[in-house]
């Protein structure tokens, strides 16, 4: 995997807000084909990381790039092409049917030879959001849940082959946490370059290749889920007490909270 | 499959049917507004009359030369400049609602109308007219002033809350007033006269040579505003998701609203305010076809012609002798449709935040 050329690079970032340092001396590469699971306590700056590599802010230090080419040196529409991003709240201003808000998806093609694929995309992002039945809807009138996955929907739809994405279990039934995260799964397979910002450790530990343990704005570990996921880890940092089972087939963390 | 398809062929027909309906409303509201008024005119002298000026002489073209000229120097500038105002009004009111991201931003409401008045009678008072030239840029520029002034401080992370949108409107809507009490302070009595029934807005002694400036500014604002419609579909996603999906939002964003300074202030500087076209066409259309903006543009287009000919025609119906100020009559009407949009969506979200 590592003879390959990252996809994403974050070299040395650091981001400060109103003067207080939001991210401290953050380092680390995405691999094509590689899901990276960020995870951490609340207001670790997690999403920060997400939108230092999305390009929505610049670093304060550092240099972040896409494909080898610094992010802030994208034209907009050129970043579209690149990089699909999931924001944590999605809202809509008119009300729009899901179809159109996932055909949204595939703005940043128009005039290119892709649009020829965007019916069977539009479609394949549907099935895999488990939203085709939505299709008829106004966006403003779906639950929680449902509007996160047509979101999750639309971002698959962009097809780029960095995806960030930020928290998109957390509205989730069980099902559908574990039906998106295959879906993740299946396009890191096809090639892409994956970051995804979780909450449930046992998620992350299941799903993803690598896992980076944010705390205070800084890097505590990187690593696959066996070495990162460590009893004594998640405790120091949540001030949790957990016990670590490891099951399935492949073998794979799971966290048991003391009570 | 089948769904998505079923769906978006029932938004085709949809659109072709209201296009039609639109259309057949535009023409009929055109015709009898044509043959109305003080001296009745009869519909085959009104369609020999427009032959006749497309160059296509007809035995139906009028005999009479008081007919003929009641069509061509008083009627239809008249009209056509009803339409060219709507359509401008209803456009800008679609634009703006996009950029702000709700559907209660309109020109009149947000005080885009007041700046562009308080413009246009700073041109008149002091006689910057320069054949109307002069009373258009200052609306203009009235109007832009304050549309910048509404988006530096009522936006906040690419959506504007009711509340805040309103207040600002009240905001800009007094200070505009205040100046407008100055100017006619200062004026004499006869452009005194001349701006208060200016304000109040009329179509009435509209001139060929005045729709000849309205028009192209209609007919390339629409056209601009209908290259960035897919853009401003992905604005109702969020600024930051916008962005994501490949929209340069700040241009966008400042490229609309010069369309809506632009569109706003050349209608109001030669029909006065006529405040809510721009509100309660695209809100109609968008429960008749759907929100995306292509569609919604072009129709909003129609409809706001269509609607201000009908407005026009009342104003010179409904007392008869007289000619209504069409702003009034506008406002009434619309006065209570935003006060139901207002209820409806305080419902909806229960409460004004």
């Amino acid at each position: 995997m590592n003879e390959q050329k990252p996809l994403i690079e974050l070299d040395s970032i650091g981001l400060a807000l109103d003067g207080r340092a939001i991210i401290k001396n953050v380092s680390l590469q995405v691999f094509p084909g590689e899901v990276l699971a960020l995870v951490g306590p609340n207001g670790a700056g997690k999403s920060s990381i997400l939108s230092v590599m999305a390009g929505d802010v610049r670093a304060t230090s550092g240099t972040a790039t896409l494909g080898g080419k610094h992010v802030g040196k994208y034209r907009p529409d050129e970043a579209a092409r690149v990089r699909s991003v999931l924001m944590q709240s999605n809202q809509v201003s008119f009300p729009f049917t899901v179809q159109e808000i996932v055909e949204m998806g595939r703005a940043p093609w128009a005039r290119t030879p892709e649009l020829a694929d965007d019916d069977a995309l539009i479609q394949d992002a549907l099935r895999l959001a488990d939203v085709e039945h939505l299709v008829e809807r106004r966006f403003n009138q779906l639950s929680g849940g449902e509007k996160a996955r047509v979101s999750l929907a639309r971002v698959l739809a962009q097809r780029t082959p960095v995806m960030l994405l930020d928290e998109p279990t957390a509205a989730l039934d069980l099902r559908h946490q574990e039906s998106v995260m295959r879906a993740i799964r299946t396009f890191a397979n096809a090639g892409c370059a994956i970051v995804v910002v979780l909450h449930d450790l046992s998620i992350a530990a299941g799903y993803a290749d690598r896992i980076a343990m944010i705390v205070g704005g800084k890097l505590d570990a990187i690593g696959t889920p066996d070495e990162v996921i460590v009893a004594d880890r998640v405790s120091r940092v949540y001030g949790v007490d957990v016990d670590i089972e490891s099951v399935g087939n492949p073998k794979r963390p799971v966290i048991l909270p003391q009570r | 499959m089948i769904k998505p398809v079923s769906a978006r062929a029932r938004v085709r027909l949809r659109t072709i049917i209201l296009s039609f309906a639109l259309g057949l409303i535009l023409v009929a509201a055109v015709v009898v507004s044509a043959v109305t008024g003080q001296l009745a005119i009869s519909p085959g002298d009104v369609l020999g009359s427009i032959l006749g000026w497309l160059g296509i002489s007809t035995a139906l073209a009028p005999d009479d030369p008081v007919i003929e000229s009641t069509l061509q120097v008083v009627r239809f500038p008249r009209i056509v400049m009803a339409l060219a105002v709507g359509a401008a009004l209803a456009v800008a009111g679609a634009l703006m609602q996009a950029v702000f991201g709700n559907p209660l931003a309109e020109p009149g409401v947000v005080g885009v109308s007041s700046g562009a008045a308080l413009g246009a009678s700073t041109a008149i008072v002091f006689g910057i007219s320069a054949s109307g030239g002069g009373v258009a840029l200052l609306a203009f520029l009235g109007g832009l002033g304050a549309t910048l002034l509404v988006y530096a401080v009522a936006r906040a992370g690419g959506r504007t809350e009711v509340v805040t949108l309103l207040l600002t409107g009240i905001a800009i809507n007094a200070f505009a007033q205040a100046g407008l009490a100055f100017v006619l302070f200062l004026a004499d009595t006869a452009s005194r006269e001349q701006i208060v029934f200016w304000q109040l807005g009329s179509l009435a002694g509209s001139l060929w040579s005045e729709v000849l400036v309205v028009l192209p500014v209609l007919v390339v604002g629409t056209a601009l505003a209908l290259m960035m419609a897919g853009k401003l579909d992905l604005l109702a996603l969020g600024e930051r998701n916008a962005r994501h999906l490949g929209v340069d939002v700040e241009r966008l964003r400042i490229l609309a609203i010069i369309l809506v300074a632009l569109l706003t202030g050349v209608a109001v500087a030669f029909a006065g305010i006529i405040a809510f076209v721009g509100l309660v066409v695209p809100h109609i259309i968008r429960m008749a076809l759907g929100p995306a903006h292509r569609g919604l543009l072009l129709a909003s287009a129609v409809g706001g012609g269509a609607l201000l000919v009908i407005a026009d025609l009342f104003t010179r119906t409904l007392v008869s002798g007289a000619d209504l100020p069409i702003g009034m009559l506008t406002a009434l009407v619309g006065g209570p449709f935003f006060f139901g949009l207002l209820y409806q969506q305080r419902r909806k979200s229960g409460g004004w935040a």
